[in-house]
C-alpha cells in the first residue's frame, strides 16, 4: 500500500499559480471522483485554500503513485507538466504523513499558528467523505491528523497572543477591561489601520464606537459603515469621558491629546481605566500621558514590539510542536510498516487455499457418494490445517517487519511460494467483489 | 504536628507558584493548588482537634495566626472556584506560611483553653475573617500593580495568566467590603462584650485597638475610593499599604502584649 503527497504551497508557488491550480468548493466532489477513477489510486482527499493545493491519496504499492496524481492535477487544472513540475513537491509515506501533520498544526501556514487551517483541512476530509472517496487509509490518516493538530493546540502555546497589529490591540484591551462586551470606543482620524483595528474590536463585543474626524463627512461615512456615531472635532473632550478604548489615527502635525488635557479628562472620569492606541505617523498623543492614573498608552512601534515578541514566541513554540508531530509520525509509520506485509500475508493465504481447494476438488472426485457432512469435515480439517501451517510464516513476517527487515523477509516468501504482484487485490477489488 | 504539616504543605504550594509566575506551566498550578489544599485540611484537622482536646499548646497570638493562615487560605480557594484567579497564590501562600510559622513560634508548653463561650468564639471569627479578606484584597492590589507595571512598560509577554485590571480592581474592593463589614461585626461585638460585661479596660486592650485602627484605616479607603479620588493603581498601592501596617502592628502587639483570645479570657474570667 503506498500513500502519497502531491502539492503546491504559498513556499513553492507563486500567487498567480496558486489560483490556477486551486481546486473550487463546487467541483471537488467531481474532481475527487475523476480522481479515483484513475488507475491504481483507491482513495484521495484534495485540500485547496488561497496558500496551498494538496492531494493526499492511496493506492498499491510501486505502481507510480505520486506521478499518477501529479499527472491528474495538471491535466484537471489545465496547468502544463511543464509549469508545474518546479514548483511540485511530492511526499511518499512517512513524509507525506509529517507533512500532512504540519500542515494541519498549522507549523507550514503563512502566519505560523493561525487557526483556520485545520478546519480547512477537515472540509477537505469531510468533501471526501461525502464523495465516498475515504477509505480505511486515509480516514485512519485524517483522523490521527486531527488528533494531532489538537495535541498541538493545547499542549503547546503556538496559537496563543496576537501576530497582527490591529488585532494586538484587542489583546491588550483584554488586559485592561477582560471582556469588551459594553465598552466603548472613540475613533479619532480614520487610518485604514484603525478602521481595522475597531473591526477587530467590534468583532469582540464592543457596544458603541463614536468617530471624531475633521471632515465631519468622512466621520459620518465611518460611523454609518460601523454603526456608530459621529461627532465634531471640538466634542472629543467631552466623548473622552465616556470611552475605553481610543484609537487615533488622525493626520495632525502636532499632538491631539496631550497631558494636561488627559489629566482633566481623567479627574472627570474618576480614573476610570483609559486604554489610548495611537496608530498616527507623526504620533497624536503626547507619551506623557501615559504618566496620567489609569492611561495605557501604546503607539505603533509599541503594537509593532508586542507582534514581534508574539512572534519569537509562537517560533519557540514550533520547536515544541515539532517533537510532538516527529514522535506522532513515528507511530503512524509503524502503523503503515505494518501495512506493507499485508499484501504479501494476502497472496500467502490465497495461494494455500488454491492449493487447499483444488486438492480437496481432486479427492473428493475420486470419492463417490460422499455425504455432505464428510465433505464438511474434510473442508475444516484442511482449513485448520492451512492455519497451522500458515501460523508461523505470518507471524515471522510481522516480527521482521517490526525489526525492520520486513522488505527482506518479504522478498523471500514471495519468491519461496512464487507470489505475485498480481496477486494482492487492490482496494477497488475489493470492493468490487463486495458489490 | 498538624499545624507542622500544614507549614510544609503551604511551603511547597508558595514555592509551586512563584515558580508558576516565572514559568507559565499549568501543571505547576495544579500541583501548587493540591498542595495549598493538602495544607488547608491539615490546619483545618489542627483547629478541630484543638477544639475537641478543649486546648492547645499554640497560645492566643498562635491560635490566631493559626486561623488566619486557615481563612486566608480557605477564602482563596473559594476565590480560585469562583473566579479563577489562581495567579493570587503566589501571595496568599507565602502569606500563609508566615501565619503559620508564627503560630509555632507562639508555642509554648502551657495548654491554653480553647473553648470560649460561642459568643467569644464568634467575635474571635469574624475578626479573623474580615482580615483574612483583607490580606486576599492586598494579594489581589499587589497583583494589580504588577499588571498595571507591565502594561506601562510595554512587557505584555508571557502574562496571559495574570487577570485583568478590572476584574483585579472590582475583585479588590468587594472584598475589602466584605472584610469591613466582617471586621465592623469583630470589633462592635467586642466593644458591646466590653460594656456588657463591665470590662473598660477591654476598650484599650492593645490588640483590640490594632483592629480598631485597622477599621478606620479601611474606612478612610472606601471613603477616599467612593469618593472617585485615586484610580485603580493608587488604590491597589493603599490596600497593600493598609494591610502591610495593619499586619506589622498586629504582629507587634501579639509580641509585646497578650492578644485577643487573652482579652477574651479576661472577660469570660
Amino acid at each position: 500500500m503506498d500513500l502519497v503527497l502531491v502539492g503546491i504551497s504559498h513556499r513553492t508557488a507563486p500567487i498567480e499559480l496558486r489560483e490556477r491550480l486551486s481546486f473550487p468548493a463546487d467541483e471537488l466532489a467531481e474532481c475527487l471522483l475523476s480522481l479515483c477513477e484513475m488507475e491504481n489510486v483507491d482513495e484521495a482527499v484534495i485540500i485547496s485554500t488561497c496558500n496551498r493545493t494538496e492531494l493526499v491519496a492511496s493506492g498499491p504499492a510501486g505502481r507510480g503513485l505520486s506521478k499518477i496524481v501529479a499527472r491528474f492535477m495538471a491535466e484537471d487544472r489545465k496547468v502544463p507538466e511543464s509549469e508545474l513540475h518546479p514548483v511540485l513537491y511530492r511526499y511518499h509515506s512517512w513524509e507525506a504523513v509529517n507533512h500532512l501533520f504540519r500542515v494541519t498544526a498549522s507549523l507550514d501556514s503563512m502566519v505560523l499558528g493561525e487557526p483556520q487551517i485545520t478546519g480547512q483541512v477537515k472540509e477537505a476530509y469531510h468533501a471526501a467523505c461525502d464523495a465516498g472517496v475515504c477509505g480505511p487509509m486515509l480516514n485512519r490518516l485524517f483522523h490521527k491528523t486531527f488528533q494531532v493538530a489538537k495535541r498541538v493546540r493545547t499542549e503547546t502555546k503556538i496559537a496563543e497572543n496576537a501576530v497582527s497589529v490591529s488585532y494586538a490591540g484587542v489583546e491588550l484591551a483584554r488586559r485592561i477591561f477582560g471582556k469588551l462586551e459594553g465598552k466603548e470606543a472613540l475613533l479619532i482620524g480614520a487610518g485604514e489601520m484603525a478602521e481595522l483595528a475597531v473591526e477587530h474590536l467590534l468583532s469582540a463585543g464592543l457596544a458603541k464606537i463614536t468617530i471624531a474626524n475633521r471632515t465631519h463627512e468622512r466621520a459620518a461615512k465611518l460611523a454609518s459603515r460601523f454603526g456608530g456615531y459621529a461627532i465634531g472635532w471640538g466634542d472629543i473632550d467631552s466623548e473622552l469621558q465616556h470611552a475605553d478604548i481610543v484609537i487615533s489615527s488622525a493626520a495632525a502635525p502636532h499632538y491631539v491629546l496631550n497631558h494636561e488635557r488627559l489629566e482633566s479628562v481623567m479627574r472627570a472620569r474618576r480614573y476610570r481605566p483609559l486604554f489610548l492606541i495611537d496608530l498616527g505617523v507623526p504620533r497624536n498623543i503626547d507619551p506623557d500621558c501615559a504618566e496620567a492614573e489609569g492611561c495605557y498608552v501604546y503607539d505603533l512601534d509599541d503594537l509593532e514590539g508586542v507582534v514581534e515578541e508574539n512572534k519569537k514566541s509562537r517560533y519557540a513554540e514550533a520547536k515544541a510542536a515539532e517533537l510532538i508531530i516527529d514522535a506522532e509520525t513515528e507511530e503512524f509509520e509503524n502503523y503503515l510498516n505494518g501495512l506493507r506485509v499485508v499484501p504479501t500475508i494476502v497472496s500467502l493465504r490465497k495461494r494455500f487455499d488454491e492449493i487447499r481447494i483444488a486438492e480437496i476438488d481432486r479427492v473428493i472426485a475420486r470419492l463417490d457418494g460422499l455425504e455432505d457432512e464428510h465433505r464438511e469435515r474434510i473442508e475444516y480439517l484442511t482449513t485448520a490445517l492451512v492455519n497451522k501451517i500458515l501460523h508461523e510464516p505470518i507471524a515471522a513476517l510481522k516480527k521482521a517487519e517490526a525489526d525492520g527487515d520486513g522488505a527482506e523477509v518479504t522478498q523471500i516468501v514471495r519468491r519461496l511460494f512464487a507470489l505475485d504482484d498480481k496477486d494482492v487485490p487492490t482496494l477497488k477489488e475489493i470492493k468490487g467483489e463486495k458489490k | 504536628m498538624l499545624y507542622l504539616l500544614a507549614l510544609h504543605a503551604f511551603l511547597v504550594a508558595a514555592v509551586l507558584y512563584i515558580t508558576f509566575v516565572v514559568n507559565a506551566r499549568d501543571g505547576l498550578l495544579r500541583w501548587a493548588g493540591w498542595f495549598s489544599l493538602a495544607g488547608f485540611a491539615l490546619d483545618s484537622l489542627g483547629l478541630v482537634d484543638a477544639h475537641v482536646s478543649g486546648g492547645s499548646t499554640l497560645g492566643p497570638a498562635g491560635m490566631f495566626y493559626s486561623m488566619m493562615a486557615w481563612s486566608t487560605v480557605g477564602f482563596f480557594h473559594l476565590l480560585v472556584w469562583k473566579k479563577k484567579v489562581d495567579v493570587l497564590g503566589v501571595i496568599v501562600l507565602p502569606l500563609a506560611v508566615l501565619f503559620n510559622s508564627l503560630a509555632l513560634l507562639s508555642t509554648s508548653d502551657v495548654v491554653t483553653p480553647t473553648t470560649p463561650p460561642i459568643w467569644v468564639s464568634l467575635h474571635v471569627a469574624v475578626t479573623t475573617w474580615g482580615e483574612a479578606l483583607f490580606a486576599l484584597a492586598a494579594a489581589s492590589g499587589t497583583i494589580y500593580v504588577y499588571q498595571d507595571w507591565r502594561l506601562r512598560n510595554k512587557q505584555i509577554h508571557g502574562s496571559q495568566y495574570l487577570p485583568d485590571l478590572q476584574t483585579l480592581d472590582a475583585l479588590g474592593l468587594t472584598l475589602i467590603r466584605w472584610g469591613f463589614f466582617l471586621l465592623t461585626l469583630g470589633v462592635g461585638s467586642g466593644v458591646a462584650a466590653a460594656l456588657v460585661f463591665d470590662r473598660p479596660q477591654l476598650l484599650s486592650d492593645p490588640i483590640s485597638m490594632v483592629f480598631k485602627v485597622t477599621w478606620g484605616l479601611y474606612l478612610a479607603l472606601l471613603l477616599i475610593r467612593a469618593a472617585g479620588r485615586i484610580g485603580g493603581r493608587r488604590s491597589a498601592i493603599l490596600n497593600i499599604g493598609s494591610f502591610t501596617l495593619a499586619l506589622v502592628a498586629m504582629v507587634t502587639t501579639f509580641l509585646m502584649a497578650g492578644g485577643v483570645m487573652h482579652a477574651a479570657d479576661k472577660v469570660v474570667g
